[in-house]
């Protein structure tokens, strides 16, 4: 399984970020908003400098590049939750 | 019971304090529960639990002190309770992926500068796509 963290932040800031967290995740820089178009989840001027950023989203695509689960975040507290994912990946799993 | 419900109240947000202000606030004794889910029960449960001791507590004794200290719960509470229901919604999306859609091709660079491209259809390991409002 292939994890991707995507926002638009530069790559500079990703490589801090990733280090801190000690994360496992590739973080991609969709400084564009390339992908936020692609899902239509493009947050105008969300970010308090007036920066468009991402809706928090979380998505999961299988070996074929179609998407089988995907969750966006209705208010600033939502998240897709650890059980949301784990589950989505099992269905996945099982299904294959 | 007006000291029991004070302790209810401000505790909660206390909680709610400590859980916020740490990067992992599962590990922060616990206070992350009281936030925890899509509507925070336990966290308003805390919160009105509190403010219904001290309407009770008006019953015997002098009501004014206690209808200060009323007054400072209520007001927070209230306030919490506004911004999980209403003030936190985001605008709303237009996400236009759905389950079984092809994801979009594209070409980003990773944190190192690596150049990282998926084709549409592209067969390839699973892949989980976590996309973050950016750190800041």
């Amino acid at each position: 399984m292939d994890l991707f963290a995507v926002s638009v932040d530069r790559p500079e800031a990703s490589r801090r970020l990733k280090q801190r967290l000690e994360s496992r995740f590739t973080f991609l820089a969709d400084e564009q908003g390339v992908l936020l178009d692609g899902l239509g989840i493009r947050h105008r001027a969300g970010r308090n400098d007036g920066v468009d950023i991402s809706y928090p989203t979380a998505v999961l695509v299988d070996e074929g590049g179609i998407v089988r689960w995907i969750f966006v975040s209705e208010t600033y507290r939502d998240r897709a939750t650890e059980e949301d994912i784990f589950g989505a990946i099992a269905r996945l799993r099982e299904a294959s | 019971m007006i000291w029991l419900s004070a302790f209810l109240v401000f505790g909660t947000l206390a909680l709610v304090g400590v859980s916020l202000s740490t990067d992992a606030p599962d590990t922060s004794l616990g206070a992350g529960l009281v936030i925890q889910g899509r509507v925070p029960w336990m966290l308003l449960a805390g919160l009105w639990g509190g403010v219904a001791l001290g309407v009770a507590s008006l019953g015997r004794g002098r009501r004014l002190p206690k209808l200060g200290v009323l007054a400072l719960e209520i007001a927070p509470a209230a306030f919490v309770t506004w911004y999980v229901l209403v003030g936190s919604a985001l605008p709303a999306h237009a996400l236009t992926l759905e389950v079984g859609d092809a994801f979009p091709a594209y070409a980003l660079a990773d944190q190192d500068g690596v150049l990282h491209r998926r084709a549409v259809g592209e067969k390839r390991e699973p892949a989980l796509y976590i996309f973050y409002r950016g750190h800041w």
